[in-house]
């Protein structure tokens, strides 16, 4: 995949890691649930209360049509590479790149504590990234998500603060679109005033070009991220070309990938999400632009190779 | 209602019975010498037989007949230069001869005439007339529109002989009728206003899927955008309503190249309003206004407009991408990212948003408005209807609205069906304004209103004086003011004329008058190729041209110019469009301007402009014949007679070998049709140098040299329409004549008779003797015998 040349442009200007003085680069927190679905969460029509997401994402921006990948280890390091899995050897790590550029690192933890103490001792002169994992409960997770923002609130970062939360998934092996479409919610007050649901395309090969973007960490060559920066996205671009027209989700051979309204994967399976969300009925040879579309969804599929 | 009533007998029948004394000393051997040759028992040429001749002139067309004898040899036109011509003592006698017979006949049919003129009023008058009667917008109204076509005679759609009734119109009337009674009579309170904002999503008509905070528009031709609210009813009542937009121009440059896109991304975006009924369909649809919005900066466009019931209003993009939206997905979006394939039908998402936009945030409408209520139109007959209106009311409401619609005094007696009719739909029915419609209905259709009848004396009356005068020069019923003045007297007369002419609706008199004179209603019957002659609808060349030809002639009436600017004027009206199809450099506006031609423009008079040019081609080429007759018709008024039926016309030469001159000498083989094709010919090939939508030229388009030269039946040679105009002008008095003459039957509504040749022959010497001022030829018209009787 191409790096967008606008983006790349943009970042040569601040060629890293020298940031003397004031560093106002935003804190980045990635809120990382187990196999959390749509179907727990009330903002995405679930019919579990979580209040804390939904606030989160009223003051963010919800994405309708967010992709991990089947599995999570599978996501875990796509996030990490910002590559497909059949990309993944020999890639750069995120919060290597961050921390070299002068962020400070909160970890990755699993102990909600930890995370609220670093949360607590973190300076405002200097940037900071933090992961935190959770487990799968719907109402665990909310409890933990409203736990953190007040910890960021009340240390006064919310403002220069982004926080996205997604899911990566469970240990099966997704083949599906409505397995693999997670909810992905991302507030960042500096990028976004109001918040708003988007129908653009993301999937787990965004999320690395999206935090080197905002640490102005120039995405060279080398590292070859499969995905694209969301910031244009975030910041409510119109623009197309700014943003992902397709997106995939792979597996060893398995690969599957859709657009807007049609998935395609290498088994063949072709489906209209639109009308048949389930990917349980054959397209309708009557329908005209179909063809069109899965011989797009085609070429995607062929570029892997 | 009794329909057949209408059924009136037209009895007009003319009974111009001469009293002639002696049989005429020199007529008949001049005859027999220099015409019966070709116009008698053996030959008829130009369908014309002199040697059964009547000269007691007991018989009208006898009459008519000598009286274009005597029209020939003045003009010198016959007997033809090939053929034995009279001398010039026998030449002076017969003319003499001629018109003293003719003078003496004239008197006498005169004197036993008293010609009852009646005829209907044409599709126009109706509906000006309604117009008048209730004041009433009549824009977007149209109770005449399946009214059948009028026919016309002589040119004109107005003439009493062409307007047939028939029982299909019959049932128009009615149904007219009942149209209009339910549009004017508008009792109760006020309409209450409605005020309905529709905002991004809500507007109707965004593309499925792309729904947001604004409304888009990416191409031209889409579906447009409206006021989803109003999609289904339209506005709740007629009146004045004020539309509001908010608009952007987003990204009017972008990354796609204007050719791709099929689009000017160097003029600003252009957002046109357009209002149609779903009631009505196409015909109603029109556009009502243009406004240019503002790059990246929002744009509040306001616009009042009346607006009928059940009217909507549509948002277009009117200078967008050209094309259809399926083509771009498909052809152009492919050059500009690999991730799409030519020419596949690629998501519309990956373009939404890439390329130029119109954007609508906001959608308005309130109303309706009205300057009064109730609406002058009906409280004029209807004056503060009581909480529970009786049987007197309706009386005196009905007659009063009879003698305007009547255009006279109105007796109890001639009003009595009408009010018993209403009545006793009154008692019957209990509902006292349906009853007062059924009245309405009842007095448009009586043939009181629908036709315009002169009873009594010869001279006419005030009130039909009145008539007559406001449909030549309104199309349209007498106003209280004209039907109050002493017309009688010459100087009120003057005084009302000059005011009718500054009155708006004089514009009726500018269209249907100069529009069929000239024959600009056939613009767009013949329509030019639309792949060949983009331009011309692009830049709506027909409704520009239409425009010039009717503001030469308002300028020329308002100012009392001269009628003879009409060959030479030195000056034009122009709009950008239409300047730069003429080549005419210096117009930037879209609003006319008078501009000053120079010689090298061609342009200078009718002759010159693009309407009549337009209209005497056939979309693909010209056709030097019809422009010949057109000249001889309308400019000199010596039309030849039509081809004989058994006659092939030339085929047009598809294959371009031959120039139009080498196709129209084939006319000289045939001594049939050189008779009048010598007339004809020169004129038309002396217009060669305009093209079929009046472009100047000098070759043809296989490169070959248009030869405009050719020599006139008198010997004059000509060589291009300079020269067409100084023979015109060399024929002052035939032009004057000629237009006289067609003026007279506008505003007679009848053929012209050889009774009525004194009038027009003392009017076009006194008019050429006073500077041919236009206005002034009016006024005489106005003032003659022939207008004032019937």
């Amino acid at each position: 995949m191409r790096i967008p040349f606008i983006i790349f442009i943009f970042l040569s200007f601040f060629h890293s890691p020298a940031f003397a003085g004031d560093d106002n680069r935003p804190n980045l927190v990635l809120i990382l649930a187990r196999d959390l679905t749509r179907g727990h969460l009330e903002c995405y029509g679930g019919n579990h209360p979580s209040p804390n997401i939904d606030r989160l994402a009223k003051e963010g921006v919800r994405y309708e049509t967010a992709w991990r990948m089947p599995d999570e280890n599978l996501s875990k390091k796509t996030l990490f590479s910002g590559r497909y899995p059949s990309h993944h050897e020999k890639a750069p790590s995120l919060s290597a790149l961050l921390e070299k550029s002068g962020y400070q690192s909160g970890g990755m933890n699993i102990d909600l504590e930890k995370s609220l103490s670093f949360l607590a001792q973190a300076q405002g002169s200097q940037p900071f990234f933090m992961i935190h994992f959770v487990g799968s409960e719907g109402a665990k997770v909310d409890h933990q998500v409203g736990k953190l923002l007040s910890a960021i609130e009340k240390n006064e970062f919310k403002e220069n603060t982004l926080v996205m939360l997604t899911s990566e998934g469970g240990s099966g092996k997704a083949k599906t679109d409505f397995e693999v479409r997670v909810p992905f919610i991302v507030r960042a007050p500096f990028l976004v005033r109001q918040g708003r649901v988007s129908k653009d395309l993301v999937d787990f090969t965004d999320i690395l070009p999206t935090f080197l973007s905002l640490a102005k960490i120039a995405n060279t060559d080398a590292l070859k991220s499969d995905g694209k920066s969301m910031v244009p996205s975030l910041t409510g671009s119109d623009d197309p070309f700014e943003k992902r027209n397709w997106i995939c989700s792979e597996s060893g051979g398995f690969r599957m990938v859709r657009d807007w309204q049609h998935i395609l994967d290498t088994e063949g399976n072709f489906h209209d999400l639109r009308s048949d969300p389930r990917q349980a009925k054959e397209v309708s040879p009557l329908d005209k632009q179909a063809p069109g579309r899965r011989t797009r969804l085609q070429m995607m599929l062929d570029r892997f190779l | 209602m009794r329909v057949k009533e209408i059924i009136a007998v037209l009895g007009l029948f003319v009974t111009a019975a001469a009293s002639t004394s002696r049989a005429d000393v020199a007529l008949i051997p001049f005859l027999e010498n220099y015409c019966i040759q070709c116009h008698g028992a053996e030959k008829q040429k130009g369908d014309r037989r002199f040697d059964l001749l009547g000269t007691d002139l007991k018989n009208h067309d006898d009459a008519e007949s000598l009286q274009e004898i005597l029209d020939q040899l003045n003009l010198g036109e016959m007997p033809p230069e090939e053929e034995k011509q009279p001398s010039a003592e026998e030449l002076k006698t017969i003319v003499a001869e001629l018109t003293e017979t003719l003078q003496r006949a004239r008197i006498a049919a005169r004197e036993n005439s008293g010609r009852a003129v009646l005829r209907r009023l044409n599709r126009a008058e109706y509906r000006n007339t309604i117009r008048d009667l209730f004041a009433l917008n009549m824009v977007d109204f149209d109770p005449t529109v399946g009214f059948p076509p009028d026919d016309s005679v002589e040119g004109f759609d107005n003439v009493g002989e062409g307007l047939v009734t028939s029982d299909y119109l019959l049932q128009n009337y009615l149904e007219a009728a009942r149209k209009v009674a339910d549009k004017a009579i508008r009792p109760g309170p006020r309409p209450e206003k409605i005020h309905l904002i529709s905002k991004g999503e809500e507007i109707g008509g965004t593309m499925r899927g792309f729904r947001s905070e604004v409304a888009r528009m990416t191409i031209k031709l889409r579906q447009p955008l409206n006021l989803s609210q109003l999609r289904k009813r339209g506005v709740p009542a007629d009146g004045e309503y004020v539309i509001r937009v908010k608009a952007i121009a987003h990204q009017r440059k972008s990354r796609y190249k204007d050719e791709d896109l099929r689009y000017n991304s160097d003029e600003p975006m252009r957002l046109s309003i357009s209002i149609d009924s779903r009631e009505l369909g196409a015909t109603a649809h029109r556009t009502i206004g243009e406004f240019d919005i503002r790059d990246d900066e929002i744009t509040t466009i306001e616009h009042r407009v009346w607006l009928d019931r059940g009217f909507n209003f549509n948002l277009h993009w009117a200078n967008g991408p050209n094309g259809s939206f399926k083509r771009i997905m498909r052809k152009v979006l492919p050059k500009y990212t690999d991730d799409a394939i030519y020419p596949l039908r690629n998501p519309p998402e990956m373009y939404i948003g890439s390329g130029p936009e119109l954007h609508v945030y906001e959608l308005e409408i309130e109303g309706p408005f009205y300057d009064e209520w109730p609406p002058a139109g009906f409280a004029r007959y209807f004056p503060d209807p009581p909480k529970k209106p009786n049987s007197e009311y309706l009386d005196a409401s009905l007659s009063r609205l009879a003698a305007r619609a009547f255009r006279r005094p109105v007796s109890p007696a001639e009003l009595q069906p009408y009010l018993a009719l209403a009545n006793r739909h009154f008692e019957k029915h209990k509902d006292f304004w349906a009853a007062a419609k059924y009245g309405v209905r009842a007095i448009l259709t009586s043939p009181n209103f629908i036709y315009l009848a002169e009873e009594g004396s010869k001279k006419l009356a005030r009130n039909e004086l009145a008539t007559r005068l406001s449909y030549f020069l309104w199309s349209s019923m007498p106003d209280a003011e004209l039907l109050a003045a002493s017309l009688e007297e010459p100087d009120v007369l003057r005084n009302q004329v000059g005011r009718m002419l500054r009155d708006p609706r004089s514009s009726a008199f500018v269209e249907n008058f100069a529009g069929q004179w000239l024959g600009l209603r056939r613009l767009g019957e013949m329509p030019p190729d639309p792949e060949k002659n983009r331009g011309y609808y692009a830049d709506d060349l027909e409704s520009a041209m239409r425009e010039e030809t009717h503001r030469l002639f308002r300028h020329i009436l308002d100012g009392n110019r001269s009628i003879l600017e009409f060959i030479n004027a030195d000056y034009t009206f122009l709009n950008a469009a239409l300047a730069r199809h003429y080549d005419i450099p210096g117009v930037n506006s879209d609003e006319f301007q008078m501009v000053t031609l120079k010689a090298d423009h061609h342009r200078g008079g009718l002759l010159g402009h693009g309407s009549i040019l337009t209209a005497t081609s056939n979309g693909i080429e010209t056709q030097p014949v019809v422009r010949g007759v057109w000249i001889l018709e309308n400019l000199l008024g010596t039309p030849p007679p039509p081809p004989p039926p058994d006659i092939e016309p030339i085929e047009p030469d598809t294959r371009g070998l031959n120039t139009m001159r080498e196709l129209m000498e084939k006319h000289r083989d045939n001594p049939t049709c050189f008779e009048c094709h010598r007339r004809i010919d020169p004129l038309g090939l002396a217009m060669e140098n305009f093209d079929h939508v009046g472009v100047w030229r000098e070759r043809y388009a296989k490169k070959s040299l248009i030869d405009p030269s050719g020599k006139m039946v008198d010997g004059t040679t000509i060589d291009g329409p300079d020269s067409i105009r100084n023979y015109l002008l060399k024929r002052t008095n035939q032009f004057t004549h000629c237009l006289s003459e067609k003026l007279f039957i506008y505003a007679l509504g009848r053929r012209i008779s050889f009774t009525d040749r004194e009038d027009i022959d003392r009017i076009v010497l006194e008019v050429s003797e006073q500077g041919f001022g236009l206005q002034e030829l009016i006024q005489k018209i106005v003032a003659s015998e022939t207008f004032q009787s019937k």
